[in-house]
């Protein structure tokens, strides 16, 4: 059965299809939970919620690719990570000048592999991580991003630059 | 530059988006949590439906009494003050705002009145009140408690509804 039948069976709120519909999407969710939130209770939670979210108001929704379905999801899913976060701590967003002075290399990425890339993400102060999965990996706009995290368009901006240049560093140790 | 960084960090932590995976069981917990919170999306829907039916079956047996106690009364309907009732507010149950709301905009004397406006005031609260608390059970689900507030608020509407309409019609 493909996404397309699926949604259409959601939309319906047809039970069976949205099971089967989170039997596809829910390991890819559960990553996606972890980038942001980095303790499996917390990621289980965003992903019950993301699902009730999405099964919610997928009515509203008429033309999905299954592509465009995917990134639509897997942004509720970071959402409703965000908003874990933010309903328990404060976000600190950290700026420091040791990254300045880095230009940026998009083959320190390319060479690097897929553990060392995680690796180095879950080094990143929390504030670079969150604007930099949601900006490069899930495509937030920095207006969503700075909506999302309640901060100003400008300091999206400037983590967005600081995690670029931190990660590359981390990626070339 | 920046872009290319971007797009070789996306495409290489997509392709590590499956490496953590459900086990069977976990998975089905983890549904069994989803499926029931869906549920109660549709619980939410009947206490609406049940809500209305109070409002609509509240007008009626006051209508019903008014007749029967043999008092003057001439309601006259025209094209002209019909209301264009929405398949949604239908549904949600609405639809009683959406009477007084048409009505006062043909600047009744009544809906003017102090007494009126406090209604209409402890109305727009409580409506408020009932969102607030729709947002609560989206993002905790149902317990007894919200569902009991969820019962009470409705109930509270439905009354000052109620009011304000036996004012427009009186």
């Amino acid at each position: 059965m493909t996404t397309s039948d699926l949604i259409q069976l959601c939309q319906k709120g047809d039970s069976r299809g949205q099971r089967k519909m989170f039997d596809r999407f829910a390991d890819q969710s559960l990553n996606v939970a972890m980038r942001y939130i980095r303790d499996i209770d917390l990621a289980n939670e965003a992903v019950i919620r993301g699902f009730t979210k999405a099964f919610k108001s997928i009515k509203k929704y008429t033309h999905f690719s299954d592509n465009g379905f995917k990134s639509w999801l897997m942004k509720i899913i970071a959402n409703e990570s965000l908003m874990l976060i933010r309903e328990r701590k404060t976000i600190i967003y950290h700026e420091s000048n040791e990254e300045l002075d880095a230009s940026i290399d998009s083959e320190v990425v390319d060479r690097a592999s897929v553990d060392h890339i995680n690796q180095a993400m879950g080094l990143l102060p929390e504030g670079y991580r969150l604007v930099l999965s949601m900006y490069a990996v899930e495509g937030f706009s920095h207006k969503e991003i700075a909506d999302l995290l309640g901060i100003a368009e400008s300091t999206s901006r400037s983590q967005l630059t600081y995690a670029r240049k931190k990660l590359q560093i981390l990626l070339s140790k | 530059m920046e872009k290319n960084f971007d797009n070789h960090l996306k495409e290489k932590i997509h392709t590590s988006d499956c490496s953590k995976i459900y086990t069977k069981k976990l998975k089905d917990e983890i549904w069994e949590s989803v499926d029931g919170k869906n549920t109660n999306y549709n619980t939410n829907f009947f206490i609406r439906i049940a809500a209305s039916i109070l409002l609509i079956g509240g007008i009626s047996i006051f209508l019903f009494r008014f007749y029967s106690e043999g008092e003057a009364i001439q309601i006259t309907y025209s094209t002209e003050i019909g209301i264009d009732f929405q398949k949604e507010d239908l549904i949600t149950g609405d639809e009683g705002t959406t009477f007084i709301k048409s009505r006062c905009k043909q600047e009744l004397s009544i809906c003017k009145t102090p007494e009126f406006r406090s209604l209409l005031h402890e109305l727009e609260v409580t409506e408020q009140e009932i969102e607030e608390l729709d947002t609560m059970i989206n993002n905790y689900g149902y317990g007894p408690e919200l569902v009991k507030s969820k019962i009470d608020l409705e109930n509270f509407k439905s009354e000052i509804t109620q009011k304000m309409i036996l004012m427009i019609l009186s």
